[in-house]
């Protein structure tokens, strides 16, 4: 084996990072295509679905932004808290009790909703409180007790799904339909998004995401928080050295990443499902890891990687119609391409050479 | 509620919950080798799924349990090597690499068995491990019959702690294991190879994790498609933290684990008041407040989750 010798760079160029970024976006579907060849399944036929299902038709292309959308305020979240190193991994349960929050108030107004104004930014407002209430926990465990948030986080999502399957058979179900599905009612039309283009579910949702997107950059980057949380993140003892409170920091890091998580959960219920399912649980807030590490922790990097995953999970559920192949490839496609990213990104912050 | 405790119940209780705290207490050790070298493995989790659906596709192909086992940890193995290029040749942050690998061994995993069982309609069962119980010890009244009458990777997990805590406590690998974890610059200098040592104790504690999750199959009889584990990698990792990087607290840490999922399956059974939804999540719950419980006065290697980097860029 000929020995390798890493060194890593002082300085990384803008210019190295973007052509990494770009590799990354280049190998990610090259890695799905890899995968259902080594399956059995013509690459040809997968391309031309996967074509279809996001930029060759507009039902393909409208599926895409409504994937994306929910994903772009979770990885938003995460991006924020990630530049702080807060390792937050539970955007699937923050999101799943976001939701949560939304549909307990939807349904106190099942028979007499107000009018869509009330109803639709309340609902949203407590999709946020309620992914913001859920990563308190965890923030406090990590701020005040040092304990790892990657561990509590997970913990609070297995607490959320298993939340999520009782209020489904539980309180929240729909008793008026026979069979007792595990669903609760549908949603008063006063709750749900406005549709921006007709005949698709393409709601204000996209707006409000890139808008945020926009807001959090100039968040990150513009102001002391912001440059607080990147400070903790760069180096946590000179942080506090330099007298940047690091607790308050990495609570507000999390406690916002978590908000905008559950955001992500409530645009999407209000949005696309307008009734609380089991599949709110659909592993979205897992995705959103990889979508925030692809846009390389930046708000406005996140914009594009969003879009691009939407693209492809509205491209693999089309590639899975065509070929008969099970969901389970895109899982294994997001755990090929994660490593694949962690890969790439040492190509930009170190040399590699023979020693 | 009046219930009935007899010694056979008691002696059946205290099976099953090692039974359900095997495949963590593997997984923990496992961690602890690792973490005790300076290398977070946060993939346990996906490198227990991997050995899971390896094992269970060579029981349900092959008809051979222990091959099963062996392949299992294999595959463990392999998925500790990319840990450990990773994190350890690569130096990427040791948290990302972790999740790397929960990522990638929950997409292999649920690939795996849809390739291989997805066609099967009905649920798909495989033989257990067969019971070995051990002369005179297992007549020991109600204790005997738990303790002394397992299968013969229950009997491999206690076998596996003695030798943990002999190999990291008594031996010069496991002072090296502990001097990378510590310092690893200064044992650099005195002619340890860091990178060697680590990348041994990343592979020997995947191995052991791929065990765990080879036997968590295996001790099911039935697979489900996707997290079978269901968390309890992340609740190993947990028990190091509990454990303070002490194998034998750790290890005896997931039997708390083992005994709150049998709560769930006992609830199950039984029917209660208490939603059954509400019993899945104890194992949850119970760490959260476990690890406030311990929070203080817990301390990890000093190296841990940091690259090793000879130049000390």
């Amino acid at each position: 084996m000929a020995r390798l010798k890493v060194t890593a760079k002082l300085d990384v160029s803008r210019r190295s990072i973007l052509i990494i970024t770009f590799l990354a976006y280049v190998v990610s579907p090259l890695v799905v295509l890899g995968v259902l060849a080594a399956a059995g399944k013509s690459p040809l036929v997968a391309l031309d679905a996967l074509y279809r299902g996001t930029i060759g038709t507009a039902a393909g292309f409208a599926e895409t932004i409504v994937q994306g959308t929910p994903l772009m305020l979770m990885a938003l979240g995460l991006a924020i808290a990630y530049r702080g190193k807060v390792w937050n991994i539970g955007a699937e349960g923050q999101q799943i009790f976001g939701a949560i929050l939304v549909t307990w108030f939807v349904l106190l107004f099942l028979k007499n909703p107000l009018p869509a104004y009330v109803m639709i930014p309340v609902g949203l407002l407590l999709s946020f409180v309620g992914g913001a209430l859920f990563a308190t926990v965890p923030a406090l465990m990590k701020s005040r007790l040092g304990i790892n948030e990657i561990i509590t986080t997970i913990m609070m999502t297995y607490v959320a799904v298993e939340a999520l399957n009782w209020l489904v058979r539980g309180p929240f179900q729909d008793k008026t339909i026979p069979g007792s599905y595990p669903e609760s009612p549908i949603f008063p039309p006063e709750t749900a998004l406005p549709i921006l283009v007709r005949n698709t579910s393409v709601t204000i949702g996209i707006i409000i995401s890139v808008a945020l997107c926009i807001l959090a950059y100039y968040f990150l980057f513009k102001t002391p928080l912001g440059y607080s949380i990147r400070a903790v993140g760069f180096n946590p003892s000179a942080a506090r050295t330099s007298g940047i409170p690091v607790k308050r920091v990495i609570n507000s890091a999390m406690i916002l990443s978590g908000a905008l998580a559950g955001l992500g959960g409530g645009i999407y219920i209000l949005g696309v499902t307008h009734e609380l399912l089991p599949e709110q649980a659909s592993g979205i807030g897992y995705t959103a890891v990889v979508v925030s590490l692809l846009g390389n922790l930046h708000p406005l990097g996140v914009i594009f990687s969003s879009l691009f995953f939407g693209g492809l999970v509205s491209g693999m559920s089309s590639v899975e119609r065509a070929l008969q192949i099970p969901r389970t490839l895109s899982l294994l496609s997001q755990g090929i391409i994660i490593v694949l990213i962690l890969i790439i990104q040492v190509l930009a912050r170190y040399e590699i050479k023979r020693a | 509620m009046a219930m009935i405790v007899d010694a056979a119940s008691v002696s059946e209780l205290i099976a099953a919950i090692i039974a359900l705290s095997v495949p963590m207490a593997f997984a923990a050790l496992g961690e602890v080798i690792s973490e005790r070298a300076g290398v977070i493995n946060l993939g346990t989790e996906g490198v227990m799924l991997v050995g899971a659906i390896s094992a269970f596709s060579i029981s349900f192909f092959q008809h051979d349990n222990l091959f099963g086992v062996l392949v299992g940890g294999a595959c463990g193995a392999l998925m500790g090597l990319l840990l450990a290029f990773v994190s350890i040749s690569l130096r990427q942050d040791q948290v990302l690499s972790g999740l790397g690998i929960y990522f990638l061994g929950v997409g292999l995993s649920g690939f795996l068995y849809d390739i291989f069982f997805g066609q099967i309609g009905s649920t798909i069962r495989i033989s257990g491990l067969p019971v070995l119980p051990i002369p005179l010890l297992s007549q020991i009244p109600v204790i005997g019959d738990s303790l002394f009458s397992q299968d013969i990777i229950e009997y491999l997990a206690f076998v596996t702690l003695i030798i943990v805590i002999i190999v990291v406590g008594r031996t010069t690998f496991g002072l090296n294991i502990r001097a990378v974890g510590e310092n690893p610059s200064a044992a650099d200098t005195l002619g340890v190879s860091v990178t060697k040592i680590r990348y041994a104790a990343v592979i020997i504690g995947a191995t052991l994790a791929g065990i765990g999750g080879a036997y968590l199959a295996l001790s099911s009889h039935a697979f489900q498609a996707e997290n079978i584990t269901a968390g309890r990698g992340f609740i190993a990792v947990a028990m190091v933290y509990f454990g303070k990087w002490r194998p034998a607290r750790a290890f005896f840490g997931t039997f708390l684990f083992g005994a709150a999922y049998l709560l769930g399956a006992f609830f199950q059974v039984v029917g209660s008041i208490i939603p059954y939804y509400f019993l899945l999540m104890v194992p949850y719950v119970l760490t959260l407040v476990v690890l406030v419980g311990i929070a203080r006065g817990a301390r990890p290697p000093s190296a841990l989750g940091v690259p090793y980097n000879r130049e000390g860029g």
